[in-house]
């Protein structure tokens, strides 16, 4: 019976349309999600630059140093090349597979405007600023007169976004962090520090910088009690924190000779632009499609699997071979499911290879994995339901009535939920419009995707948790929904009369 | 062996089947006939195990097409009258699809397919489709189809309804090579010549419920020949010395019908020369089997 299943799977998913819509969806996917990526990545940067660039002039000797790094948003160095430019003009490049120092004269002939960057992903501009009198005010010492701040400020650039930074003594040290598992909630902080007595980046001895969390951003009451510190040996040096969740911002401090120097930024922005990604990657565009238009093929294959040849009178003659009805409703069953497993699993690869390795967006392997069953339990569900109504039904009635739900579950369900929260008193806008949605989501074999997607996002933290749904109902409930409707069509069909 | 045992069927408050009982025997061919609607091609297709019967079983070499259909399917062919496939196969590619319900593998039953399909005279149109397809070749692929795992048992249903006289040909010597290789073989067929020709047994079904079974022998017996003999001077004696010779006798223009007659034709012949009559025309007409349908058919009404 085996060699019958390839060969039932293998006619099927031959098929032209069936085909058609997996290539389609395969290239939808992938060009939607671009695109949705170049919208977000046009608003959060999925590849970021910082650097510090450092010219000291003393008479004729120029000195200057350009150290920094290109980074992903996890915050793990991307290999790239770099250009300098002044005026439109390109002064210097070179290649970055890390984190890098660069110290040549003929970088200093011109102040930088902006780095161009290349990586195999996006092509970036960085524009380069003085650290502004704004910046230096934030961190100026009580006492003044111990730098020379116009100087200064003159002297040291930052070249991209960077997240802050903080004079301590004799140092600056400018930050720049990363969320580097929002399922976890690590950051990677990376600091690169320099010199501004010496106007260089040699460290006369470690700099220990405390940090807190804190709900309010800046308050610098909130600064009794520290939860972590870094120390600070080199000029470049990477961190890996863990952050709160329950808060929103991280403060860095340090107290030299009586004086509180505190800089600190608002993480919550960066957790909101990772769950942004989550987003994109649990529901993509390509996806959405594949899930939208995706069951027309499952309609089509109970279609030629089952209710057409039982139409004809064809499976008569197919079960007059060795084999029980049980075997025939079981085997046709199998190689229609058998399709959806391929289809599902090559949009998965598809999604799970194209994301991380292009977009450098994606799930963990778990997420993956989740938004796979996702995926298969919202199709496996509705090709069993289209297989019952085929099995019991002739091919006209079969596709008016799988055509309807059709029709319902993929496209009118949004306004479905809609219509049943406004009878039930429920604004579309409440956490319990959300909660109906999820709980409505049983009942639609097309949104089971939906429960895999809300356990991702809770995986990540990037959703609240709803009492309504727990995970042993999410499995149960496809589960119930498969057994059910498989015994159901059996039940009838083992009574059936195949003949035409 | 085929044993059918005691089947019924209804279909909605209609009951096609009606403790339906008989038995095809290995070496046995067994005509299986009745008016339309009688039941014949329910009982084939319950036999075969695509249509459940309410109750009663059918064993086909023993195994239980109810409760051991898988067995019982491996040793059973089966030519339906309206062969009915997946239209868009190719035969070659639709016999292998076949062949693995028997459990053969993709090289096997293609090299398998190839040989069987060109025993029946389908081997120019293995990648033909399905669909297009006449009757004829259908039932040709059909009978491929059943001749897969070479079983002993063979059910023909009105399987040489619309062939042309090449097919009905190669049909009826197909039949008789299966009696002769110890087969057994149950057909249906309204072509009651062909039956006669070629049943051993007759099972006549009329209503659901088989009315009669019947070798062809005891058919033969059964069967009152009439004597006709026409005389050129047909009076009232010679219609006496008929009625000597039969209780049932009857009279058409110059010829009298003497049925069943007691003695050999050449008797009452000579009798009747010696009487002074002209004989011009003997003929002695035996009761086919359409005859006998019809009393058969007619008796159970």
């Amino acid at each position: 019976m085996r060699s019958a299943i390839i060969y039932d799977v293998k006619r099927s998913l031959l098929r032209p349309l069936v085909l058609l819509m997996l290539v389609l969806f395969a290239a939808l996917g992938v060009a939607t999600t671009y695109y949705a990526y170049i919208f977000l990545a046009g608003y959060y940067p999925n590849v970021e630059g910082v650097a510090v660039y450092i010219k000291t002039s003393e008479g004729n000797n120029t000195r200057c140093v350009l150290m920094g790094g290109i980074f992903d948003r996890r915050g793990d160095p991307v290999e790239s090349s770099l250009t300098l430019i002044t005026n439109s003009s390109r002064i210097y490049s070179f290649k970055s597979t890390s984190t890098f120092i660069v110290e040549d004269p003929s970088i200093c002939r011109h102040n930088i405007d902006m780095i161009e960057i290349s990586t195999n992903l996006v092509k970036l501009n960085i524009s380069c600023t003085t650290i502004s009198a704004f910046s230096l005010l934030l961190i100026a010492p009580r006492s003044a007169g111990i730098y020379n701040f116009t100087h200064i400020a003159s002297s040291i650039f930052v070249c991209g976004k960077s997240d802050g930074n903080i004079y301590i003594g004799s140092t600056l040290h400018v930050f720049k962090m990363f969320i580097n598992d929002l399922k976890s909630w690590k950051a990677r902080l990376y600091t690169f520090t320099v010199n501004t007595s010496s106007m260089s980046v040699e460290l006369t001895k470690p700099i220990v910088l405390n940090y807190t969390f804190s709900s309010i951003f800046f308050s610098s009451t909130q600064i009794n009690q520290s939860q972590g510190s870094i120390e600070i040996r080199h000029p470049i040096e990477k961190f890996d924190l863990s952050l709160d969740p329950n808060k929103d911002a991280i403060q860095f401090y340090s107290e030299v000779d009586h004086n509180l120097n505190v800089a600190g930024f608002d993480y919550s922005y960066k957790v909101n632009v990772e769950r942004s990604y989550i987003e994109l990657a649990i529901g993509s565009i390509g996806l959405n499609l594949f899930l939208e238009f995706f069951p027309i093929a499952v309609i089509y294959i109970s279609y030629t699997l089952v209710a057409k040849p039982r139409s004809t009178g064809a499976l008569e003659f197919v079960l007059a071979r060795p084999m029980t009805r049980f075997d025939l409703y079981l085997s046709r069953y199998l190689a229609g499911a058998i399709i959806i497993v391929i289809s599902s699993v090559i949009l998965s690869i598809v999604l799970a290879i194209f994301q991380p390795l292009v977009l450098r967006i994606g799930l963990d392997p778990w997420g993956y994995m989740l938004l796979y069953l996702g995926i298969l339990a919202s199709l496996l569900t509705f090709h069993t339901l289209c297989y019952a109504i085929a099995s019991t039904t002739r091919s006209g009635l079969y596709l008016a009535i799988s055509i309807t739900l059709y029709i319902l579950f993929a496209m009118l369900w949004s306004l479905a939920t809609i219509a049943i929260a406004f009878m039930l008193g429920i604004s579309i806008m409440s956490t319990s419009y959300q909660e109906l949605s999820y709980k409505l989501s049983y009942l639609n074999p097309l949104q089971f995707v939906n429960i895999a997607r809300y356990y991702i996002l809770l995986s990540y933290g990037a959703v609240n948790e709803i009492s309504a749904l727990n995970s042993v109902l999410a499995i149960a409930v496809p589960l119930l929904w498969n057994i059910g409707l498989f015994s159901l069509g059996f039940w009838r069909f083992r009574k059936i009369n195949l003949s035409s | 062996m085929i044993s059918i045992d005691k089947i019924s069927k209804s279909f909605g408050r209609f009951k096609a089947l009606d403790n339906v009982s008989f038995d095809v025997r290995n070496g046995e061919v067994v005509g299986f006939v009745g008016p339309n609607g009688a039941g014949k091609t329910t009982t084939i297709r319950i036999c075969v195990g695509v249509l459940p019967p309410d109750s009663g079983d059918v064993l086909i070499d023993d195994y239980s097409v109810t409760r051991d259909k898988r067995n019982a399917s491996r040793y059973v062919g089966w030519v339906p009258e309206i062969p009915i496939f997946e239209p868009d196969e190719s035969a070659l590619n639709y016999f292998v699809y076949l062949a693995g319900y028997y459990g053969m593998g993709t090289s096997e039953a293609r090299s398998l397919g190839r040989k069987l399909l060109e025993e029946v005279g389908l081997g120019d149109s293995l990648n033909k489709k399905l669909k297009n397809f006449s009757l004829g070749m259908k039932k040709r692929f059909a009978l491929a189809v059943s001749m897969i795992n070479n079983p002993d048992n063979f059910i023909f249903d009105e399987v040489l309804n619309g062939l042309d006289p090449l097919g009905v040909a190669f049909f009826r010597d197909l039949v008789k090579k299966f009696k002769k290789e110890n087969r057994a073989v149950l057909f249906s067929s309204h072509i009651l010549k062909e039956v006669e020709d070629l049943a051993d047994r007759v099972v006549f079904i009329n209503r659901g419920k088989v009315v009669k079974i019947m070798t062809m022998d005891e058919i033969k017996a059964s069967a009152k020949p009439v004597l006709v003999i026409k005389l050129r001077n047909l009076d009232s004696r010679a219609v006496d010395i008929a009625r000597g010779y039969s209780e049932n006798v009857r009279v058409e223009k110059d010829a009298i019908y003497i049925y069943n007659p007691k003695t050999e034709p050449a008797d009452i012949v000579e009798v009747l020369v010696r009487s002074g009559y002209k004989v011009e025309e003997t003929k002695k007409e035996e009761a086919s089997l359409e005859e006998i349908f019809f009393k058969v058919i007619g008796e159970s009404k």
